[in-house]
């Protein structure tokens, strides 16, 4: 089966059932996890709620202006070889 | 955010979710229970259906809207919303007043309805300012907590439960590894990706399995089956309960 996205769900199977995938999936997890709390929450849990705060207000300003990011980003995909195509609707 | 009116000595109206009313009534009887046993009155508009989410979170925005003015006419004349469970209620608390933002009819009614909506812990401890329910379990127990993805990550609900059921006699809480992660349902991933979604409860399940819990206690429904299922398949013999269950079997005219 060819690795593309329409078959990831049949993929997401055989990689699953094969016992170092989840494993390693599960280690990269738990690192990445226990690393990313003791960054935030490490020095103090308001310095972790500082950046929570920081990132949900990164994440509001994205959004109010995602049409022209969007454009942007098709711009740039554009001229580094990429054909970009837009779907109609997020359904 | 917007500053949200206190629901201090106002009448409740119950948003009951789908699957507490379809799959699980008495989790939504034990809500008006605990409610009544504080003096607070509760209604339930019958009109109430879906608040949209999962057309919303399939991208169905169009269909999301149709659903989700079903509800707000419903509670139209709410004062007070609560509901027994973290993801419904971020439904209404985040994603309505998106959903509406460019809908000058709509939008006022979204984030009114925003405004005014709970989880039922968060409405007991944040809005309400109780910590201890005065309740006793019928016999002594061990649980842990399941935090839903949707409560801890859009309303920041961990502490809330956990507060309640210390201050409950007869109730010992202990701590379950990894209880943020997600226990693999997500609403329609679990139909989508049903491969993922077993592979991520077969983690949480051996987590449960290694804590000192027998029961483990979470906000919401659907986690609850996913945990539950994977559980019984498994022939193990904890389960898992929700909280507004635990917490009513603590009343007096229960025991």
């Amino acid at each position: 089966m060819k690795n593309e996205a329409k078959n990831f769900v049949a993929l997401a199977d055989v990689a699953i059932s094969d016992g170092s995938v989840p494993q390693a999936v599960g280690k990269g997890t738990r690192t990445a996890y226990g690393r990313r709390i003791s960054a935030m929450y490490g020095t103090s849990h308001e310095h972790g709620e500082r950046l929570r705060q920081q990132a949900a207000e990164a994440k509001r300003r994205a959004l109010r202006q995602l049409p022209d990011l969007l454009e942007q980003a098709e711009q740039t995909l554009t001229e580094n070889g990429f054909t970009v195509l837009w779907a109609e609707d997020a359904a | 955010m917007q500053e949200r009116p206190s629901p201090k000595g106002k009448p409740v109206s119950l948003f009951v979710t789908c699957i507490v009313d379809m799959i699980y009534p008495d989790t939504g009887m034990s809500v008006v229970k605990i409610l009544e046993h504080l003096g607070v009155q509760v209604g339930f508009p019958m009109g109430q259906t879906c608040c949209g989410q999962p057309a919303f979170n399939s991208g169905y925005r169009t269909e999301a809207k149709t659903v989700a003015k079903q509800f707000l006419k419903a509670f139209a004349d709410a004062e007070v919303i609560v509901s027994p469970s973290g993801s419904c209620t971020a439904m209404v608390r985040h994603e309505y007043p998106t959903l509406f933002a460019d809908d000058p009819d709509w939008r006022e009614k979204a984030e009114h309805a925003a405004a005014i909506t709970w989880e039922f812990t968060e409405y007991l401890v944040d809005g309400l300012g109780i910590t201890d329910l005065n309740l006793k379990l019928p016999q002594s127990e061990t649980f842990a907590f399941h935090d839903g993805c949707h409560g801890l990550r859009l309303l920041g609900l961990q502490n809330q439960a956990r507060t309640l059921l210390k201050n409950t006699d007869n109730a010992t809480v202990t701590e379950l590894n990894e209880c943020d992660v997600c226990c693999g349902f997500g609403g329609l991933f679990a139909v989508k990706m049903p491969g993922v979604s077993n592979a991520m409860l077969q983690t949480k399940i051996e987590n449960i399995e290694a804590t000192d819990a027998g029961t483990i206690i979470t906000g919401d429904a659907s986690c609850l089956t996913q945990m539950n299922g994977g559980l019984s398949r498994k022939g193990s013999g904890k389960r898992v309960r929700h909280i507004a269950e635990v917490l009513a079997s603590g009343l007096e005219e229960e025991s």
